[in-house]
């Protein structure tokens, strides 16, 4: 799944200042990042730098969120963080407990997680948002802050594209949307439905097969009475 | 198929499902796309059409579509193979010889560049058997009673009830199917189908709480209802589930149907007036006055053989009242039981409502009451005044045009003349937007004159109008209504006192400047007013400034002299604003100057389509009916939102209940209504008169006075050359100080003609229609190019230095683009030769006056002439007291004198005295 990454164009300076995220999850990835973190004044001054535009492009994969932070002096670093993916037995329970709930699949389409889903996933074993020094920060700066400014404006930044998209979390658990939705619809089928569903029975075929040929039947008469007129 | 489309060479773009492929189409030379068709456009496409002079390609696309169709006819199609889990796609069998033969004696037969033929030929075969897939779903709900009715009868129990969730293909709305079916045979729609129907089910459950529950489940099928969630979802969750598309059927075994309805008013009259009324008294209105309302229940289709209609009885509506729950038993029937309507049957309190927001109910039907619509039953006097005045071109009352009218009236003036008179009469307000030159004024001034024949109605008329008009009205009511007095309330030295006492049952006519500067007390003389409030429009929602907001006057005893009338106090028999389009801001100044004058009786005039702005019209008629589309906020929530959001069908069903309300108080008649239309002569000329600025009057007296002197002291040729100078420079100078002084536009407001054509124009083009402006001046039709070009309304300007092709691309442009696109088209009188045709036109302006009848009407006819289907309206512009309204005044009162003197235009002016040309040219504004 390695070729799997979407990039986002860098964030404008904005002018008025959150500390906080939109949505629940976007603050609970904010959470993680602070609660790690030792040191107050880096992540004072990532907060600044993400509203000053000080981040690049973000691309983000499984497994990592990164981007090139520039510093003061327009310096550029290259930062990424990263975290844990989930095994493909966690995927497997995370997905069959996604499934089961009609609701789930809806909201998630709307760009919607509900804390009921990743409670559903906790149940299962399985962390699908990051919690305290679940976050690796790393940077080819030289500050030993953990994480350093650069990472912790990557991060503020990364709460944000949370906020839009909580697909992205899922991308960097490991799974992008698509692959996603397409195994959450096969999963949500009814399952009294799957042992037969490989298959159309035979009546079914021959309903179509018939409609099909009775369509194409009637564009032919169309056709050559076209034909016949001009 | 588009003929473009057939000349270049055609790709097929093959995609996953295999009928979302789609065929794209090539200009001539293979550089650019023009279309990409779907599979759903593309085979009609090519089957209906034999495609003479088409690309090979195009024509081997047809060839391939018909060979797919042959094939698919003798149903040699089959399930895809590597179709995951289900098969959602379909292609030729691969079995049959015949296939493979046709196939390959095809693909020996394509064109270069032509690739793709199977998948495109597989493309065809799935698009025919799942036609209707990826075309969304919606969902609806069904309730069901899973044990009958039998279940009601027993002690009320949860699950009762279940809600089972159907969803419908929005390519073919008769193919339903329960939720539970689409789960169980993911073929049925297309793969998205599924995700669609659980947006849809979050979507309803967020407009109605227990489908939540629905959810928690793997497949969003049917659910449980308890009485109570049932109870909710009659009493609102049904209307906010239709809010967003969402329909509930219920069991067809709850047959019976209670309605409400709210009865106004009931027998008793609640204010003393009304009790003294009898029935044959004239129904009139007092917005003041309250009226007892009560609710009517009754069961649909049960109107009994006895005559009863249904309506439920005192006892009846006791038991309904103690119903607990989602359904009772009226007169051996269940029904279900809307919560709010069972409320109302207990509900034994009088009820008072306001009579303006009853009569509001009563034209449309309905009324909010509680944030709930419900239906209304106007009784009594009531509906006897919804039903004179619903149609305001009724003939209800046999008036006829009075006799003072020095005109006849034209058949639908007679009938707006009735219409104004019922509506005042009954203390009503009234806005007559006809359309431009149609007479609105001259209907005025006959419901003015009817209004004298009654002692209760008679009374001066203030007219308020902007200030490019108020010698239109002087002249309309001195030639129509001759003897009446008229006196205009305008500039520094006004005196209402004396104005009113000469204008004793006749006019005053005032500018919306005056008015505000009056009611405000500002230190302004009037004579500045630009005619619009664009000055002190506040933008709509923002609050005025308090330094803004000068106590107007409205209590005399707060003066030094309290006898003194004032525009607020004045006893006037009736208000009428002019062009009220300019009081379309209610909180701007002028507006609120305007509410502060009393009169028994309201008139708007427009000539613009105010029921397109839902903000001016309620604006209007807030000030003719105030109170009868309630606060603004109110009535943007209540009809305008809705209205302007486009959702259908509430849209469209809102729509029309407002228009049922105002349709009483708005008349408005098109030229081209076809009963109007054969009514109107083909081609109708009015003279508009108007003032000079303050800046055009000093420049005429200085440039008239300075010539003078040099023309008496000058003769012969240098004589006839000065004055020929002079009439020319006087012309400019009544057009445009900067015509003159060949400066730029400059500020706006400098010419009294310009400030008038702006307005014709804006009412011509908010009509749709377009106007000819002629003018003699290539340096003045520059002016007004950039004047219009400055408010951005489209122009073009001929004159003659236009080289050909670009006339003829002008007048095509203006004959031939849509209504908006090119309205106003200036030329100059000379360029207007012959070869144009330019009957778009339904105006025609004569900005400045040639002084020779003959070529004027050339022009004119370059807008009317035969073939020519539409009336035509001239206007011709008349600086008023200049040698330009002597001339005029000339032209219409001895023709043929003029003809005779002017027959060379202004040469013979030349051969005058000085005494004579002084006084054809002495300004005298004030006439």
């Amino acid at each position: 799944m390695s070729e799997l990454a979407k990039g986002f164009p860098a964030f404008a300076p904005r002018k008025r200042r959150t500390r906080r995220a939109q949505t629940w999850w976007g603050n609970a990835w904010i959470d993680a990042l602070e609660e790690s973190s030792l040191d107050g004044d880096a992540l004072r001054r990532g907060r600044a730098w993400a509203h000053g535009g000080h981040v690049g492009t973000i691309a983000v994969s499984p497994g990592r969120i990164s981007a090139t932070v520039y510093g003061d002096d327009h310096t550029p670093y290259e930062t990424l963080v990263a975290l844990d993916q989930l095994s493909d037995a966690d995927w497997d329970r995370l997905l069959d407990q996604i499934a089961a709930k009609a609701g789930h699949v809806a909201a998630l389409l709307e760009r919607d997680m509900p804390e009921e889903l990743v409670d559903t996933a906790d149940d299962a074993g399985v962390r699908l948002l990051p919690g305290m020094d679940d976050l690796e920060p790393r940077c080819t700066c030289d500050d030993w802050g953990h994480p350093c400014t650069h990472a912790a404006a990557l991060c503020y930044q990364a709460s944000w594209l949370l906020d839009t998209d909580p697909f992205l979390l899922l991308l960097m658990r490991g799974c992008g949307e698509e692959d996603l939705l397409a195994d959450l619809q096969r999963r949500n089928a009814d399952p009294a439905s799957m042992a037969d569903a490989p298959r159309l029975d035979p009546a079914a075929i021959d309903r179509i097969v018939s409609d099909a040929a009775s369509r194409a039947t009637e564009l032919l008469t169309q056709a050559s009475a076209v034909s016949r007129i001009r | 198929m588009e003929a473009e489309l057939r000349r270049g060479p055609v790709t097929f773009a093959p995609k996953d499902p295999a009928r979302s492929g789609h065929l794209v189409f090539h200009t001539e030379d293979g550089a650019e796309t023009l279309a990409e068709l779907s599979l759903a456009e593309a085979v009609p496409a090519l089957c209906q059409d034999r495609l003479p002079e088409a690309h090979p390609a195009v024509r081997f696309w047809r060839t391939a579509t018909i060979t797919a169709l042959e094939l698919v006819g003798r149903r040699h199609i089959e399930p895809a193979a590597d179709a995951g889990h289900h098969s959602s796609s379909w292609r030729l069998s691969r079995s049959e010889g015949d296939v493979t033969a046709r196939i390959e004696a095809l693909e020996a037969q394509a064109p270069e560049g032509v690739t793709h033929i199977r998948a495109y030929l597989d493309a065809v075969a799935d698009y025919l058997a799942l036609p209707d897939m990826d075309a969304g779903v919606r969902i609806s709900l069904r309730i069901e009673l899973p044990g009958g009715l039998e279940s009601l009868d027993a002690a009320p129990a949860d699950g009762r009830f279940v809600v089972a969730v159907q969803v419908h293909c929005l390519a073919d709305e008769a193919v339903v199917v329960d939720a539970a079916d689409l789960w169980a045979r993911p073929d049925r729609f297309g793969p998205g189908s599924r995700a669609d129907a659980m947006l849809s089910v979050r979507r309803a459950a967020q407009a109605c709480p227990p489908l939540e529950r629905l959810l928690r489940q793997q497949v969003p099928d049917r659910l449980p209802l308890d009485d109570d969630e049932v109870t909710d979802l009659l009493g609102g969750g049904v209307e906010r589930l239709a809010a967003i598309g969402v329909g509930v059927r219920w069991p067809e075994e709850l047959s019976g149907r209670l309605s409400v309805a709210a009865v106004i008013p009931t027998s008793g009259p609640l204010t003393r007036r009304r009790r003294q009324r009898t029935s044959d008294d004239e129904p009139t209105f007092d917005s003041t006055e309250l009226l007892h309302m009560r609710w009517r229940i009754s069961l649909d289709h049960d109107a009994g053989d006895d005559g009863s209609d249904g309506e439920l009885t005192r006892s009846e509506l006791d038991e309904l009242a103690r119903t607990r729950g989602p359904i009772a038993r009226v007169r051996d029937r269940w029904v279900l039981v809307d919560p709010r309507l069972a409320r109302k049957a207990g509900d034994t309190e009088p009820k008072a409502v306001g009579a303006l927001d009853a009569l509001g109910a009563a034209l449309t039907g309905t009324a909010e009451i509680d944030d709930e619509l419900v239906s209304v039953v106007p009784t009594g006097w009531l509906r006897q005044l919804r039903e004179r005045i619903a149609d305001p071109e009724a003939a209800h009352e046999r008036i006829d045009a009075p006799a003072a009218l020095a005109a006849d009236l034209r058949d639908y003036q007679l009938r707006g003349l009735r219409w104004l008179h019922r509506m005042t009469a009954l203390g009503l307000g009234a806005c007559l937007a006809d359309d431009m030159g149609l007479g609105k004024t001259i209907t005025l001034i006959a419901l003015h004159l009817h209004r004298q024949s009654d002692e209760s109605t008679a009374g001066p008329t203030l007219v308020v109008c902007p200030a490019s008009l108020l010698g239109n009205w002087e002249r309309e009511i001195e030639r129509f209504a001759p003897g009446i007095p008229v006196r205009r309330y305008h500039g520094a030295d006004r005196d209402l006192d004396t104005v009113l006492r000469q204008a004793d049952g006749g006019f005053v006519v005032t500018t919306y400047g005056t008015m505000r500067a009056d009611v405000f007390h500002h230190a302004d003389d009037g004579r500045d007013d630009d005619s619009t409030d664009a000055g002190d429009e506040p933008v709509l929602g923002e609050q005025p400034a308090p330094d803004e907001q000068p106590a107007p006057r409205t209590d005399p005893g707060a003066d030094a002299v309290p006898s003194v009338p004032t525009l607020a106090t004045a006893p006037w028999g009736m208000v009428v604003v002019d062009e009220a389009q300019h009081v379309k801001n209610a909180r701007s100044k002028t507006a609120r100057a305007l509410r502060t004058i009393s009169a028994p009786a309201r008139v708007a005039l427009t000539g613009t389509p105010v029921e397109n702005n839902l903000s001016e019209l309620w604006a209007i008629l807030d000030w003719t009916n105030p109170g009868l589309l309630g606060s603004l906020g109110g009535f943007r929530a209540r009809w305008a939102e809705p209205i302007e959001s486009g959702r259908e069908p509430q849209a469209t069903e809102t729509a029309r209940r407002l228009s049922r309300l105002v349709a009483p108080f708005l008349l408005r008649r098109r030229k081209s209504d076809p009963g109007i239309a054969p009514e109107l002569p083909p081609k109708t000329q009015t003279d508009r008169p108007v003032a000079l600025t303050t800046e055009q009057e000093r420049l005429y007296r200085s440039v008239a006075q300075e010539t003078m002197e040099k023309i008496r002291a000058s003769s012969g040729m240098a004589r006839r050359g000065l004055i020929l100078a002079l009439l020319t420079a006087l012309k400019q100078v009544c057009n445009h100080p900067a015509q003159y002084l060949k400066e730029p536009l400059g500020a706006p407001g400098r010419s009294g003609k310009l400030t008038l054509l702006d307005e014709l124009v804006t009412t011509i083009t908010a009509e749709n229609d377009a106007v000819l402006i002629f003018t003699q001046y290539v340096g003045m039709a520059r002016l007004i190019e950039e004047h219009f070009v400055a408010r951005g309304t489209p122009i073009q300007v001929l004159h003659g230095g236009t080289p050909v092709d670009q006339r003829e691309r002008m007048v095509r442009r203006f004959q031939e683009s849509e209504p908006g696109e090119a309205p106003v088209f200036v030329l100059s009188l000379k360029a207007a030769g012959t070869g144009l045709n330019l009957t778009r036109a339904g105006h025609v302006v004569h900005y400045d006056r040639w002084w020779n009848p003959a070529v004027e009407e050339q022009a004119t006819d370059r807008a009317y002439r035969i073939g020519q289907t539409r009336p035509v309206q001239v206007h011709r512009l008349i600086a008023e007291g200049t040698v330009e309204d002597r001339i005029a005044a000339m032209l219409r009162t001895k023709r043929e004198l003029a003809d005779a003197v002017l027959g060379s235009g202004e040469a013979a002016l030349s051969e005058l005295s000085d005494a004579e040309l002084a006084d054809l040219i002495a300004l005298d504004p004030r006439r």
